[in-house]
């Protein structure tokens, strides 16, 4: 824990002992008797009336301690006891999060930066095979394809596989002619069957990968020249097992959706991703615009058919095992973001269900790892626990309105408004805004950090869709089938039309 | 009627809602107006474009040379060889003033406000070899046809040559040099930007370096000290540390401090979470990490990558065959040779120290600053 940290911990106990100043007494009811007859005085000033009580002295300003009100009780004493510490728990967490967005963003704007890997410019450069899944990609398939035969690595060195899943346009077609065209290169592997899903085709294509190194590109990626050996650099650190480059959306100014989105990855990536590189904690393995070492997959058991995010999935596996996932911020690859709000909540519900699956696997045994240092454990478990946040973080407000209505304002007053404030802080004003603020600055643009405000639309929907796809998870827990299905992004490009 | 107590007259309800819609319109305007940048920059779109991601930039170090390279090509046709003509036409000419081409003899020749400044702003061209005198400051880039041979304290912006570049003590190289045949430079030099040849880049003590590029770079005068100790000694393998967490993959991964003792040999890669030691003399088949510092003794031959996130110190006579990446300090010792001809590599730390009498093949990346050091005299 840096000094910090610390600091903030302290200000935060501070703050929660200190005594209350003396809260004013209201003055006693003004219950005037009006005889009958007598005239009304319509100037009289009466005292203020509130359904609720007025607030009785407490013993600090977060109300720990309480006096017991003598009325019937709605909800028992010790239920409500429960509630409050649950939602003194749900507090907590809300503010290690916070904490946490501010300690990444501290680090990002005036820590040292970590690219180690980055200037390597001249080696004995490992073989690699760059994987490209797609699944009904006939709109920008070739524009992938065509952009990883022009990457400056040595072509001896560097095979494509194309992983056709079952596709029913003429993504197959499209393949097939650029095999035709450059022999040799390019060996797809066209699948017709099989458990559907990315994971389970780039479990059959890795018994066709020879190459030291596996690179995987979604289809509507397009690298630049450099890409494959910025990615691939990292690699000669034996204790890397998996890398990781940066997405930057292409399709940026369509609506207000790609706009926030646009910002929410900068923070992801540019403030998020490189200060874990930074403080050597747990780069995420992204699934795209990356790759993995294939001795480290083949020893970790390959990758997993029956997961949903495959990618958590492999970072954590290949942290158990004590391989590494570095983060090369400076790898930049176009991608394409939702335009469609029902688009973007089916792959925020995507995501969720395949973190909370890993965080389900993996956050016990992260805890037992001796391969993993204190550091790595936290921030593991931070990162596995972020999307459990939201349906955590409504369960809150579930409470302080229970707590509000049934017994509330003596003692609640300052715990409701401690969660007020922490929600606020991590979804909307401080925290996160100040790390999207902050990436937007790294990134030199300008204009745009005018919309933050805006992006509080964002995270409203994220936090339904979120929530409601760790309900739907729950349900499906107990169904006796679950089976996974390919549930591809839209994708909005014209074929060409991007790399002009 | 008209008693105390009586009922004030009742407000008119038209006053009323009036009042409330007034309220909802304060209401509405104090929520949006907060919000006003935010919906002026959704409309007017002044920060919309994707952020610049460059394909085409593959951060290759001739890239300046070469562009540098092409613009004279197009703007003094026959003057570069093999060079395409612009797509678009022929550009427009130079001013005649923004250049000067040197003599048939290979020699600048300066205006008396350029020598009493000791500094010149034009564009310096020659067509052959190319010879500079001393204290000079050229603002503007420098071609070569041929050899360019360069006085002392000489500071250039940029240089470019179809042949050698040899100058004197005391030279600096603000933005980039590129040499298509060997770069030597006196002592004290200053490379402050890319500094790249095709056959070889040589620099004396007390210079310092930025990123370097050349299939031989030379640290020091030749000839190189001999091998401290002979190649072939009997070398016993590396015993297993006790504290070893994984050994997969040909891969031993350590809990604590890793020290190869002197004359060990091992096949595989190490990886230890703490620093690492290597004996002298030792031999390793494989990549080496250390999570801190990392001590490699005299005469050790590693065949595969050094990677250290401390600080990193390399003996002498050592032979380094992979890259060598370090986020704090690098130190080599004499007669360290990293990579081979035919299988350049990278040497990359924040800082390098480099002994006279060391060679490396391919990059050599000070992110802060490299120096080449005097050879140090052994004690005792």
């Amino acid at each position: 824990m840096d000094k910090l940290t610390r600091v903030l911990l302290l200000l935060v106990l501070v703050l929660l002992c200190c005594p209350a100043p003396a809260a004013e007494t209201a003055p006693p009811a003004q219950g005037s008797v009006i005889a009958p007859g007598a005239a009304i005085n319509w100037n009289e000033r009466l005292a203020p009336f509130s359904a609720l009580r007025s607030k009785p002295k407490s013993n600090n300003m977060i109300g720990l301690k309480y006096e017991a009100i003598a009325r019937p009780p709605v909800i028992p004493n010790q239920v409500l006891t429960l509630i409050m510490y649950l939602l003194w728990a749900v507090i907590l967490l809300v503010l290690l999060y916070t904490l946490r967005h501010y300690y990444f963003t501290l680090n990002r704007l005036f820590g040292v930066q970590r690219h180690p890997y980055l200037d390597i410019d001249t080696a004995a450069w490992p073989t690699v095979d760059v994987l490209v899944p797609a699944h009904n990609e006939e709109d920008v398939i070739a524009d992938c394809l065509q952009a990883l035969l022009e990457v400056d690595y040595p072509a001896h060195k560097m095979r494509i596989i194309p992983l056709n899943d079952r596709s029913t346009d003429r993504t197959r077609e499209i393949i097939d002619s650029f095999v035709a065209r450059y022999p040799g290169r390019i060996v797809p592997l066209h699948r017709t069957g099989g458990t559907p899903g990315k994971a389970a085709a780039l479990r059959e294509a890795a018994a066709m990968v020879t190459a030291d190194i596996m690179l995987i590109f979604d289809a509507d990626y397009l690298p630049g020249r450099g890409l494959i050996r910025q990615l691939t650099a990292p690699f000669f650190d034996p204790e890397v097992g998996a890398v990781m480059g940066r997405v930057v959306p292409i399709n940026t100014g369509k609506n207000l959706l790609t706009r926030l989105l646009d910002m929410e990855r900068s923070g992801g990536y540019q403030v998020d991703q490189q200060a874990r590189m930074n403080l050597h904690l747990v780069p995420q393995y992204g699934g795209t615009v990356g790759g993995v070492r294939r001795k480290a997959l083949e020893a970790i058991g390959g990758w997993r058919p029956d997961v949903l995010a495959e990618d958590t999935d492999l970072t954590y596996r290949l942290l158990l095992k004590g391989w590494k996932t570095a983060y090369e911020n400076r790898s930049e690859c176009y991608e394409e973001v939702p335009e469609d709000w029902p688009v973007r909540v089916r792959q925020i519900m995507r995501w969720t269900k395949g973190h909370n699956e890993a965080a389900y696997r993996y956050a016990g045994r992260l805890m037992r790892s001796n391969k993993v240092s204190l550091g790595e454990k936290l921030d593991g478990l931070a990162l596995l626990g972020v999307f459990a946040m939201s349906p955590i973080l409504l369960f809150g407000w579930v409470l302080a309105t229970i707590l509000f209505y049934f017994n509330s304002t003596d003692w609640l007053t300052g715990v409701f408004a401690l969660l007020a404030l922490m929600s606020y802080s991590t979804l909307g004003n401080m925290a996160v805004f100040f790390e999207i603020g902050a990436a937007v600055y790294l990134d030199g643009s300008r204009e745009r950090i005018r919309l933050m405000p805006l992006n509080y639309l964002g995270f409203l929907v994220s936090l339904m869709a979120v929530t409601k796809a760790t309900l739907e998870q729950f349900v499906t827990l107990w169904r006796p089938q679950h089976t996974l299905k390919w549930d591809k992004t839209a994708r909005y490009r014209q074929p060409g039309a991007a790399l002009q | 009627m008209g008693q105390d107590g009586a009922l004030p007259p009742a407000r008119g309800g038209a006053a009323v809602t009036g009042h409330a819609i007034a309220f909802v319109l304060l209401c509405v305007l104090l929520f949006v107006l907060p919000l006003l940048p935010a919906l002026l920059e959704l409309r007017q779109k002044r920060d919309a474009a994707p952020l610049k991601v460059v394909r085409e930039y593959d951060g290759n170090i001739k890239h300046f040379a070469n562009g540098f390279r092409q613009f004279l090509g197009q703007r003094f046709p026959g003057l570069i060889p093999d060079c395409a003509a612009p797509a678009g036409g022929p550009p427009p000419a130079m001013d005649p003033a923004s250049y000067q081409m040197a003599a048939g003899d290979g020699s600048a020749s300066f205006t008396p406000a350029e020598l009493a400044a000791h500094a010149s702003a034009r564009l310096l061209i020659g067509t052959g070899q190319l010879r500079l005198g001393a204290g000079m400051f050229y603002e503007k880039e420098v071609y070569a046809g041929a050899d360019l041979l360069g006085g002392e304290r000489n500071s250039f912006r940029a240089i470019l040559a179809h042949g050698d570049i040899r100058l004197g003590d005391d030279c600096s190289v603000l933005r980039w040099a590129h040499s298509d045949g060997t770069l030597a430079l006196g002592q004290r030099a200053r490379l402050y930007g890319r500094v790249s040849a095709e056959c070889a880049i040589v620099l004396e003590r007390g210079s310092r370096f930025g990123r370097m590029w050349a299939p031989h770079i030379g640290f020091g005068p030749a000839p190189l000290p001999a091998a401290i100790e002979p190649a072939l000694r009997a070398r016993h393998p590396l015993a297993e540390p006790g504290d070893i967490l994984d050994q997969s993959e040909l891969r031993w991964l350590v809990s604590g401090a890793l020290t190869v003792p002197a004359d060990a040999v091992h096949h595989g890669d190490l990886v230890s979470r703490k620093g690492v030691s290597v004996g002298d003399h030792a031999s390793l088949q494989g990549n080496l990490k250390s999570n801190g510092d990392m001590v490699i003794g005299d005469d050790v031959h590693i065949d595969g990558a050094l990677v250290a996130t401390g600080r990193l110190q390399i003996g002498r006579g050592c032979m380094i065959r992979g890259p060598v990446v370090c986020d704090g300090q690098v130190v080599i010792g004499s007669g360290t040779v990293i990579g081979r001809a035919d299988l350049p590599t990278t040497v990359t730390a924040n800082e390098i120290r480099v002994e006279e009498g060391v060679q490396a093949h391919g990059t050599v990346w000070a992110r802060d600053v490299g120096v080449v050091m005097p050879l140090r005299v052994a004690q005792g």
